[in-house]
């Protein structure tokens, strides 16, 4: 077929000219003078001839004529396409139906804060203020006095939800494990107001949430 | 009650085509050009020769005027070009509707138009005392058609209830236009497809891109 | 003054009345629920669940979306053309559900059986044109007004492609009328000689339509919303519909065209008490609503050159071809059905 390209002597090159030549010799394929193998009579094999072995027919490789007018007609790759689709079809759903089911989530999840107590009921926060200072935010604000038994206690701790960015960087930097970040996420209120929690919200969330803030403190502590 | 749908679809059309050409807007000038074909094609329907009734709404409505929105759409129409030049007209229109009576009168008077053997003059006049028979009367007959006269049919022969055993004589008008079409008029129908073969090829050459892949 | 005639023409008047809602409601609510059921199935394509929560597995979301709608407030623009503003998406919906008005759903039980239904279906598609050309026209605004004036290019460049391939059924049935189509189909439904053909056709109807691949008009992940962007409440409404409606509707052309109507040979010959034909009829079209969805669910946009390119340059002269091909075969073999 390629000699059909050809017959126009126009784009003949001297190559193809040799392929047409070629093709109606009787003469062994020899292009250009190969140095002769003398050393090699055992095995007399033809050495490669450059073109013959070189040129590559274009309609040769890859799928036939009929192949690609069928693909081209009935949409092959298209229909396996929708054949996959319509698997897809009959399989079960990945969806979680949210209120009622819940996804997992890891210990380490940071949701709303809480401030936690020891069990003696001693609240763990000594106001050292490592939290207010690294909040990227300057979500938390902290005043401290001495307590009437004269430890040193905290009288406002105020942390503004909708300013936190719930890094985590408080719970990571407090000394005592007093703030720390509980796995609840749902806590929408209907005001801004409420969002802004004082220490007795968070000392209350503390205290709700122990048990749960506990466990997943004793799961994560080896990487802390 | 046919009669009188069919009366109101040819005022329809007279009206709107005298709004086409009164339009400020040249899109709402389509739109009453839309409606002048709409009505005609409904007077055809109803007189009986549903196919091309229907035929024109498919080729004029749904080619024709789409092709006239492209190009009002597409061109940039100062509106406000237009609005100055209209105001100009609407200045003349005593003047333009008299001269246009006079020549429609002296055309009636000498052409002899005649339905029925009725000269058209007198079948307008008669026009007033046939309003009576539109309304309460039955079928007044004020165009005779021979086609639907010859299949002995009432004249919306377009819509044909029960089954479809006795639609059959609606493919009459459909065999007599392609004999007619094809065969004494063979001539004239390869020359209009030859026209509209170059008609189709000029805008493509015109259009295509300069960077030439020839297709 | 009241006469015999006057009663009796009354009589009829309400009887077409009842016909024609007979059929009207039912398609209206089959529009309504082909939209849960597209969501539905969607959904389900994709490994998801779709409404759920409305109804028992969400049927009844239609009808909340409705009333969302039409409780929403309507905006209208201030230098809109305000009669073609609202016009317009009326007019869609009105040639959209004027097509249901031929459909057999029995042996020539249609509310007109008429003789050039199939011409009457043309017509009506080319009206739906107009509508959408309007409603970006008269909304005043640019992206509106070239995302009708892309839908309209498209929907009249495939129009050609679907009455080309309507037209080679006309050849193989020798009438327009809807009812002959489905008899000449007892031999062998079209879909087995005509495969091609239907391929064509549907490509086409998915255009018509506007359908994915051929949405970018409406591309409503990416664009704003194409010619209905500045309709909002109740207008929207209409041109929801009136696509869904479209779609239902060329669904059950597709179906009486290929797949042989209301007929299910051999089977079900004569009419019983209950109309089992049109519930044949039924299972047909949704048939064809879920290819239409399924689609959906494959393949993705095409560009809108690439679209045009492929109506004017493949589509077309393969529609030719087989124009030029089936009167060619039926006149060899002297099989010409008239």
């Amino acid at each position: 077929m390629a000699r059909l390209l050809t017959r126009n002597s126009y784009f003949r090159s001297p190559i193809t000219q040799q392929a047409l030549l070629r093709s109606f010799s009787t003469s062994p394929r020899r292009l250009l003078a190969q140095p002769s193998s003398s050393h090699d009579h055992a095995h007399h094999h033809n050495p490669p001839t450059p073109f013959k072995d070189t040129y590559v027919n274009p309609y040769k490789n890859g799928p036939s004529a009929i192949d690609k007018a069928v693909h081209l007609f009935f949409f092959t790759e298209i229909l396996r396409g929708m054949w996959i689709v319509l698997e897809q079809f009959f399989r079960p759903p990945y969806t979680i139906m949210y209120p009622f089911e819940r996804g997992p989530i890891s210990p380490r999840f940071r949701g709303e804060h809480a401030l936690r107590r020891y069990p003696t009921g001693e609240e763990r926060c000594i106001a050292c203020k490592l939290c207010e200072a690294i909040c990227p935010a300057q979500a938390i604000t902290i005043e401290s006095e001495a307590r009437e038994d004269g430890s040193r206690r905290t009288t406002k701790y105020d942390i503004d939800m909708t300013k936190c960015i719930y890094c985590g960087f408080c719970q990571e930097a407090c000394p005592v494990d007093a703030i720390v970040e509980t796995q609840n996420a749902e806590y929408s209120t209907e005001t801004r107001e409420e969002l802004l929690y004082n220490k007795e919200k968070l000392l209350a969330n503390g205290d709700r949430a122990e048990a749960e803030i506990a466990a997943n403190l004793h799961a994560d502590h080896v990487y802390r | 009650m046919k009669n009188l749908f069919i009366d109101l679809l040819a005022f329809g059309t007279l009206l709107s085509s005298v709004l086409v050409i009164t339009s400020k807007n040249p899109v709402i000038a389509v739109i009453f050009l839309i409606s002048v074909f709409v009505n005609a094609a409904g007077y055809l329907i109803l007189i009986g020769v549903g196919f091309i009734g229907i035929t024109y709404i498919i080729l004029y409505v749904g080619a024709i005027t789409v092709l006239f929105l492209f190009v009002i759409m597409m061109i940039n129409i100062k509106l406000t070009d237009i609005l100055e030049t209209g105001s100009q007209y609407t200045k003349n229109i005593p003047l333009a509707f008299s001269v246009g009576s006079l020549f429609i009168y002296e055309l009636f008077t000498i052409i002899p138009f005649s339905f029925n053997n009725v000269s058209a003059l007198s079948s307008l006049l008669g026009f007033f005392s046939n309003l009576n028979g539109l309304l309460l009367k039955s079928e007044v007959l004020s165009t005779g058609l021979p086609l639907a006269q010859q299949a002995g049919e009432e004249l919306h022969a377009a819509f044909n209830p029960g089954l479809a055993d006795t639609t059959f004589t609606n493919f009459i008008q459909i065999q007599a236009i392609g004999q007619g079409l094809y065969t004494y008029g063979a001539t004239w129908l390869i020359v209009c497809s030859i026209i509209l073969l170059l008609a189709m090829v000029a805008p493509i050459f015109i259009s295509r891109m300069s960077t030439n892949n020839y297709k | 003054m009241i006469s015999n005639h006057f009663i009796a023409t009354l009589f009829n008047t309400l009887i077409g009345l009842i016909d024609v809602l007979v059929i009207l409601l039912p398609a209206l609510l089959s529009v309504a629920f082909m939209t849960i059921i597209e969501r539905k199935q969607l959904a389900a394509h994709q490994r998801r669940v779709g409404p759920n929560y409305v109804g028992y597995f969400g049927v009844l979301q239609p009808f909340s979306d409705a009333l969302k709608l039409i409780l929403k407030e309507t905006i209208v623009p201030s230098q809109s053309n305000k009669v073609l503003f609202y016009l317009s998406p009326v007019s869609t919906l009105i040639f959209s559900l004027l097509g249901w008005g031929i459909i057999p759903f029995g042996q020539g039980l249609a509310i007109s059986d008429f003789s050039l239904g199939v011409l009457y279906t043309l017509a009506l598609s080319s009206l739906g044109v107009y509508g959408i050309l309007f409603s970006g026209w008269s909304a005043n605004s640019k992206y509106a007004f070239l995302g009708s004036l892309r839908s309209t290019a498209s929907m009249i460049s495939y129009e050609l492609i679907l009455s080309s391939a309507v037209l080679i059924i006309i050849l193989l049935t020798g009438s327009f009328n809807f009812t002959t189509i489905i008899e000449q189909q007892q031999a062998v439904w079209f879909i087995v000689p005509l495969l091609p053909i239907f391929i064509i056709y549907f490509i086409a109807i998915l255009a018509e339509t506007s359908r994915t691949p051929f949405d970018l008009q409406e591309a409503e992940s990416e664009l704003v919303a194409g010619f209905f962007t500045e309709h909002s409440s109740v207008p929207f409404v209409f041109f929801f519909l009136a696509e869904y409606s479209s779609i239902v509707l060329f669904s059950c052309i597709t179906a009486i065209f290929f797949l042989g109507g209301y007929n299910m040979p051999e089977l079900f010959v004569n009419n019983t008490f209950i109309n089992l034909q049109s519930i044949i009829l039924g299972l047909k079209t949704c048939i064809f609503c879920f290819m239409f969805v399924w689609f959906r669910a494959t393949l993705p946009r095409m560009r809108y050159d690439a679209l045009i390119e492929l109506c004017w340059l493949n589509l077309l002269p393969i529609a030719v071809a087989f124009i030029i091909l089936v009167p060619s075969i039926l006149v060899a073999f002297d099989i010409a059905p008239y």
